[in-house]
Order: C-alpha cells, then sequence, then structure tokens
C-alpha cells in the first residue's frame, strides 16, 4: 500500500520537475523569442531558399511527430498488447509527453511557413487532395484525442482513457503514415521515394516510443525505487532493445537495396548522405550516439550488479536515442533537397545549406514552450490524478456497461 | 492596355473554342502508335467552370466531413476562370523546336520583364549541357519554364488550392491563397516554383556603387529612370494576379494567363525571334502545335515521372549539319579500309 510518505515524496519530486521544468521553459522562451520576432515580423527564414525550401524546422517538426505518435503508440502497445499493466501509473505522463511534443510540432511548421497568419486556410477552405491538409486534420484530430485522455485520466475516467487508447492507435497510425508518404510520393525526390517513408516512420515511431516510455518510467514512476520500478525499467530495456534491432534492420536493409540498385538518381544522393560533407552528423551523433552507444549500454546494463547502475545505463541509452533521434528526419529532409539529380546533365547538384542563428532561436522557443506545457501539465495533471489515484483508488468514476477491467482503479496502489 | 495583335492564324488563341474536338486527341493514330511522348486528352476537356467539380475535384472536397467546405473550394474555382471563358475546352500546350532555337534566352528576358521578376527568378530559364572533347564537342541548350503538367504533383501537393487548373490545362497560381509551406516546390520535378522571400525587387534598394566613384548604385539607377520599385514596370502583369509577389509565397510561370485573357500569345512566344515557341490549342487537329507535333516526335522532361507535361520538344538543338560517311572503326588508331571492313563483316 502507498504510504503517506511515499505519496508525499512523489509529490515533492514531480514539484521540483515542475520547478525545472518551468525555469528552463522560461529561460528557453526569453531567448527564443527573439528568433520568433524576427520570423513574423521581418518574415527571416533563415537560410531557406527555392533550391533547399525546407530545413530545421521540418526536420524537428517530423521529429516532434514521432515522439508524439511514438510515444502514444508505444505506450499502448504495451499496456494492452503487452498486457503491461503497471504502466497504468505512467499514462497521464506519456499523453502529456506526447501533448507538449504534438504543440511543439505545429510550432516549429507554423514558423516554416511563409504566410504563418494564413495557417486558418487548410483547415477552413482545405483541399483534401493534398497529404498536407491530411497532415493538418489529423493533427488537430490527434490533439483532441490527447487533451480527452488527459482530461479522463485527470478525473480517473478509466473507461475514457482505455477508448480513447484504442482511438489513438488508428489515428496515431495514419498520422505517421501520413507523414511518411507525404515525402514519399514526391517522386521529384528519388530518395524519399525509394524510402519507403510510411513503414520507416512507423518503425522509427516505436523506437524512439519505447525510448520514451522508458525514459519516463525512469524519471516520472510513482513507484520511484521499489523493486516494482526496477523490474519495469528491466522490462522496458527489453522492448527497447527489441524495437532498436528491428529499426536497424530497417535501415539497413533499404540502404542495402538503395545501394545495390545503383540507380544514379537515388544511389548519388545516399553516397553524399554517408559519406558526404554532413556525414559525420549520420554517423557521430545518429549511428554513434543515438544507436552504438545506446546499444551497447543495453548489453552492458545486464551485466551490472546493482539496480543504480542499471538504472542509469537504461537512463542513458533511452535517454541518447531519444535525443539524437532528431538525426533522422534531419538527415531525410535535408540531403534529399540539398542533392539534386539533374537528369539533363546527368550530375548531382548541391545546393548549401545549414541552418542559421534565426532558425535555431526558434528551435529554442520550440523546446521552451515544450517545456513550460509540460511544467503546467504536472501541476494541471499529473499531481491531481496522482493523488484521486492514491485517494479513492476504489471510487474510479465507470460508466455503465463498463467491463470489470473498466471497473479497477486507474492504477493499483496494493502493488507498491 | 495594349492593342497589339498576335493571334497566329489558323491556330489563334481567339478561335481555339471554335476549333475545338471536345475531347479529341489532336494526334494522329501513327504518332501515338510510335508512343510519340504523351499528347494527353487534356486537362482542357475538362469541365471547370461554375460549380461543375471534376471527379478529382469531388474526391478532394470528400473527407473528414468537410464536403461543404470542400465544395465551396470548388466553387471557386469558378472564379478562377474568370476572363478566360474563351478557352475553355482547349488544351493549351507549347512546343519548343530546338533546331529553331539559337540559345539566345530572348524568352527569358522577356518574361522577366512582362512578369515583373526579381533578380535570380526566372519563370522561363534554359540548360546548358556540353560534352565531348574539343574539337568534337556538342552543345545543347534546353529552354525551360513550367509545364503546366497534366497529372501536375504540385498541384496535388497543394493544401489550399492556390495551385489549381483553369480553362486550357494551365497551372494557375494564386497568390492569396498561398500560404507558402513550399510542398509544391517540394513536389515539382522540374524546379519550376521559386519562392519568394523578401519584399519585392529588393535588389534595386541596393545603395551600393558597382565601382566606386565611377558608377551608379541601382537605387541611383531607379530614380534616374524615375521607376517605382523597378526601372520598368508592366502594369498589365495585374490584369490576372500580381503585378509583384510579395514575401512568403511562391510563383511560377502561367502561360501568362493576363495575355491570354486577352487572347494574346505569351510573352515568351511572342519574343521568340526565330518562332521556335509554338503555342496553341492540342485540342484542335489544325492548329499548330498539332501539326508540328504530327511531323516530329517531341520529348518530354523526365516523363517516365508520370506528371504528363504540356510543353514539348521537337529536333534537335544542334545543327544538321551532315557528318562524314563512315561505317564506324573497332578502336582509336585502328583504321579499317572499306574493303577490309567489308571482308571483316561479311567473312
Ligand atoms: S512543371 Fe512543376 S510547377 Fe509546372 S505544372 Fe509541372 S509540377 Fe507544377
Ligand atoms: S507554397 Fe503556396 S502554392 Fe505552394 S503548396 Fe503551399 S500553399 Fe500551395
Amino acid at each position: 500500500m502507498a504510504t503517506a510518505e511515499s505519496s508525499s515524496l512523489y509529490l515533492k519530486r514531480t514539484s521540483k520537475l515542475f520547478r525545472i521544468s518551468l525555469i528552463l521553459g522560461i529561460v528557453a522562451l526569453v531567448i527564443g523569442a527573439f528568433g520568433v520576432f524576427q520570423v513574423l515580423v521581418f518574415g527571416n527564414l533563415g537560410n531557406l531558399s527555392t533550391e533547399v525550401p525546407w530545413g530545421l524546422w521540418v526536420g524537428l517538426y517530423e521529429y516532434f511527430v514521432l515522439l508524439e505518435v511514438g510515444a502514444v503508440l508505444s505506450f499502448t502497445l504495451l499496456r494492452y498488447g503487452g498486457g503491461i499493466k503497471e504502466l497504468d501509473k505512467l499514462g497521464p505522463i506519456i499523453m502529456l509527453t506526447a501533448l507538449a511534443a504534438l504543440v511543439g510540432a505545429l510550432v516549429s511548421i507554423f514558423h516554416d511557413l511563409g504566410q504563418p497568419f494564413r495557417v486558418w486556410m487548410p483547415i477552413l477552405r482545405p483541399d483534401f487532395g493534398s497529404l498536407l491538409t491530411w497532415m493538418i486534420w489529423l493533427h488537430l484530430a490527434y490533439m483532441i484525442i490527447l487533451i480527452i485522455e488527459l482530461w479522463a485520466y485527470r478525473f480517473g475516467r478509466k473507461d475514457i482513457v482505455k477508448k480513447m487508447a484504442y482511438i489513438s492507435l488508428p489515428a496515431g497510425a495514419a498520422l505517421v503514415a501520413v507523414l511518411g508518404s507525404f515525402l514519399s510520393v514526391a517522386a521529384a525526390r528519388p530518395l524519399w521515394n525509394d524510402l519507403l517513408l510510411p513503414v520507416v516512420y512507423l518503425i522509427s515511431a516505436f523506437v524512439v516510443g519505447t525510448g520514451v516510455v522508458l525514459l519516463q518510467h525512469l524519471i516520472f514512476s510513482p513507484v520511484y525505487g521499489t523493486s516494482e520500478y526496477h523490474k519495469l525499467a528491466h522490462k522496458l530495456g527489453r522492448w527497447f532493445f527489441s524495437w532498436i534491432l528491428v529499426g536497424i534492420f530497417t535501415a539497413l536493409t533499404i540502404s542495402l537495396v538503395m545501394t545495390y540498385a545503383e540507380v544514379p538518381a537515388t544511389a548519388a544522393i545516399l553516397r553524399q548522405m554517408l559519406f558526404g560533407d554532413y556525414a559525420w552528423t549520420l554517423w557521430v551523433f545518429h549511428v554513434g550516439l543515438g544507436i552504438l552507444l545506446p546499444v551497447a549500454l543495453l548489453f552492458w546494463q545486464e551485466k551490472m550488479k546493482t539496480d543504480r547502475a542499471r538504472k542509469y545505463a537504461l537512463g542513458g541509452a533511452s535517454g541518447l536515442l531519444v535525443l539524437n533521434f532528431l538525426m533522422v528526419p534531419m538527415n531525410v529532409v535535408i540531403p534529399a533537397l540539398a542533392y539534386r539529380y539533374d537528369h539533363v546533365r546527368d550530375t548531382l547538384v548541391r545546393f548549401e545549406y545549414f541552418p542559421q542563428l534565426v532558425e535555431w532561436l526558434v528551435m529554442v522557443f520550440v523546446v521552451g514552450l515544450m517545456l513550460v506545457i509540460f511544467a503546467v501539465g504536472i501541476r494541471l495533471v499529473i499531481q491531481p490524478f496522482y493523488r484521486i489515484a492514491l485517494q479513492a483508488p476504489a471510487t474510479a468514476t465507470t460508466t455503465s456497461g463498463a467491463s470489470e477491467d473498466d471497473n479497477e482503479p486507474l492504477f493499483n496502489n496494493e502493488e507498491q | 492596355m495594349s492593342t497589339e495583335n498576335t493571334n497566329l492564324s489558323p491556330d489563334s488563341i481567339f478561335n481555339m473554342k471554335k476549333n475545338r474536338t471536345g475531347n479529341g486527341h489532336a494526334m494522329p493514330p501513327e504518332a501515338s502508335e510510335m508512343g510519340t511522348g504523351n499528347t494527353g486528352t487534356g486537362n482542357g476537356t475538362r469541365k471547370q467552370s461554375g460549380c461543375d467539380l471534376s471527379r478529382r475535384d469531388f474526391l478532394k472536397s470528400m473527407g473528414a466531413g468537410a464536403a461543404v467546405v470542400g465544395v465551396a473550394a470548388g466553387c471557386s474555382r469558378a472564379h478562377a476562370n474568370e476572363g478566360l471563358e474563351h478557352l475553355e475546352g482547349t488544351n493549351l500546350v507549347m512546343v519548343i523546336d530546338l533546331q529553331r532555337c539559337t540559345g539566345c534566352g530572348g524568352c527569358d528576358i522577356a518574361c522577366k520583364n512582362e512578369n515583373n521578376l526579381r533578380q535570380g527568378h526566372f519563370w522561363s530559364h534554359h540548360i546548358t549541357h556540353t560534352t565531348g572533347k574539343f574539337p568534337n564537342v556538342r552543345f545543347e541548350y534546353l529552354p525551360t519554364l513550367c509545364n503546366h503538367c497534366e497529372n501536375a504533383p504540385c498541384e496535388k501537393a497543394c493544401p489550399t488550392s492556390a495551385l489549381h487548373k483553369v480553362h486550357g490545362g494551365v497551372t494557375a497560381h494564386d497568390p492569396s491563397k498561398c500560404i507558402g509551406c513550399r510542398a509544391c516546390i517540394i513536389n515539382c520535378p522540374y524546379g519550376e516554383i521559386h519562392a519568394h522571400f523578401g519584399q519585392p525587387h529588393e535588389e534595386w534598394e541596393d545603395e551600393e556603387e558597382l565601382i566606386a566613384g565611377v558608377t551608379g548604385s541601382a537605387k541611383s539607377t531607379l530614380k534616374e529612370v524615375g521607376g517605382e520599385r523597378i526601372p520598368y514596370y508592366n502594369n498589365e502583369r495585374e490584369n490576372h494576379g500580381l503585378g509583384n509577389r510579395h514575401h512568403g509565397i511562391v510563383e511560377k510561370c502561367d502561360f501568362c494567363l493576363h495575355r491570354l485573357r486577352e487572347s494574346k500569345l505569351p510573352s515568351c512566344v511572342k519574343r521568340c525571334p526565330t518562332d521556335a515557341r509554338i503555342f496553341g490549342d492540342l485540342n484542335d487537329p489544325n492548329s499548330s502545335v498539332s501539326r508540328v507535333l504530327a511531323n516530329y516526335r517531341p520529348f518530354l522532361r523526365m516523363e517516365h515521372l508520370g506528371t504528363r507535361p504540356k510543353v514539348y520538344y521537337v529536333r534537335s538543338f544542334n545543327s544538321a549539319s551532315d557528318y562524314p560517311q563512315t561505317k564506324g572503326e573497332l578502336a582509336e588508331n585502328i583504321e579499317i579500309s572499306k574493303p577490309a571492313q567489308e571482308k571483316q563483316l561479311f567473312g
């Protein structure tokens, strides 16, 4: 049974995290505001051009979509597919993370628009023949799902939580599929066209999403430090490792197929990605820090003697992967635009692009905004949820016709 | 408004509507069998006036319970065709005869002047390509512009219908609907859409003298000739779309819709000194474009992508001068006399 001591400890810990997030968030917002001002007032779009029309902001957008959808899909799969009931305690944190990432994605892409204040147009005067329109509408639907789910957590409505979880599965899968298809259908960009991005992105979402679930469990679990905590961390670590293996297999096979075929337009761009001037971003951040080191840590933690050391190894692995995963969309979006195959001259043309200060500043602003949303969410949802769950575990509201499972409390404190 | 008469006979664009075959395919059957490029049945044949939505428009309007909004968007197409009613049912295409083209670049200049294009933006441009080793060198010059693809990926990608088809199958752009997402640039395989970042013609605000103390600056030149934003501004461009584009949107060739409205040929066609650019209705079997395409097998840019371009290229840029009679040789420095070669060939 949860003790008053453990619950007050948890509230204290989340309050501390609330303060850290809020302070860091506000600092980032203040710094990043300069960039936002430049974009919205002076229309400064950094280094973007006709030749490289998308850059850091679109990469960020894709990264946040992968985070937002990946976290929810992985959580739902682990909780309802894998039957890991202990994850119920983590539900609201995951939904909050996803909501913050969703806002981050939308704010990033908002700044990318040449005419940001016309953003209402695809909503009110949409053209559903465009995948971009679908992306916007799916985002809105997804946002509503996440808000309802958070609200249901906040008020202990497990029946709604479960229904929303099931709805979020197809909605999330559709969002990722559209995100990938949107690039993959561009026959003008052979790299995207060959990359099977809807599938690659769906797998990527599971890789990074499982990493987010593990990381959030390690930081935010209400059963922090208990044996249940370590057991669950270990279990999630194994799932995480499995998804990384699936991801590596997918990336390797697709790259090998593209290289083997030697279709000039694709092969030339791929070669640049792997060995060109900016290849170090791929090898250092994505492959080295984002995959090899996490895999090494995941191997290593299996041999570790103490729970504490294992916790740090798992935290390091998931943190590194989640952060460096930004390089996945970056390396999908930018090289395909920076290199264009000229079919008349039969040669690869290169365009320069490296994000300018204003682009980085907007990124800082977006991260700040996400931290503030996260902090506010801790106060408005996480702490009340935890209080409700502690005080009245057996009186969680249910609707008539709800299954037995729905009548269980949102999380079972007996397990503590 | 200019009163110049630039109409060609018999494919006068005045007479396009009268001459059209409706849903005809202007190419002779032999040409099609030869796999002669894509002559297309033409977007121009599709009904686009009023609220008559094409199947694609209708499908676009479906989805997520937004049919009402979608239908409303479809109806706004009627507005897009305002002034272009005489082009209904036509399939406007351009044929570029590379043999006639001298590579003078006059079309590029005409387009820049006609459409008030800013520095660095070319709606009509060219690609040059030199191969071989002196003196056996081949130089190619390929004039390029928006292909007004029948299956236009830019139009499909546009979330607001800012890019849309109008009568004649022309891919038009509505600057007031453009949100500047640049999805169209990403999807155009030909690089024919340009992002307009910054104020129009900022380059003319430059006060730096090209050679200090010797030449004037861009700004002083502008002042001297009494120009507003640019020394020469063509206000006829305002008859369709914007005279000058503004920050954050994209821009592209629209076959000079402001001129087509007045039944005038596009400026690049009008100004081409060698008549290498030929323009007209492919649905009319007697139009010049139909006749040229009946004679020459055209090639289309990146035809394999299925975009079905409406800019056709015929013949080759290189001169038709003949090369010496030869059967070739086996390798460098091996001279095979005619009898020896024959012996080799026939045992
Ligand atoms: S050439 Fe490019 S801009 Fe022109 S219609 Fe085709 S895809 Fe669109
Ligand atoms: S930039 Fe403008 S024209 Fe191009 S896809 Fe976006 S809204 Fe459409």
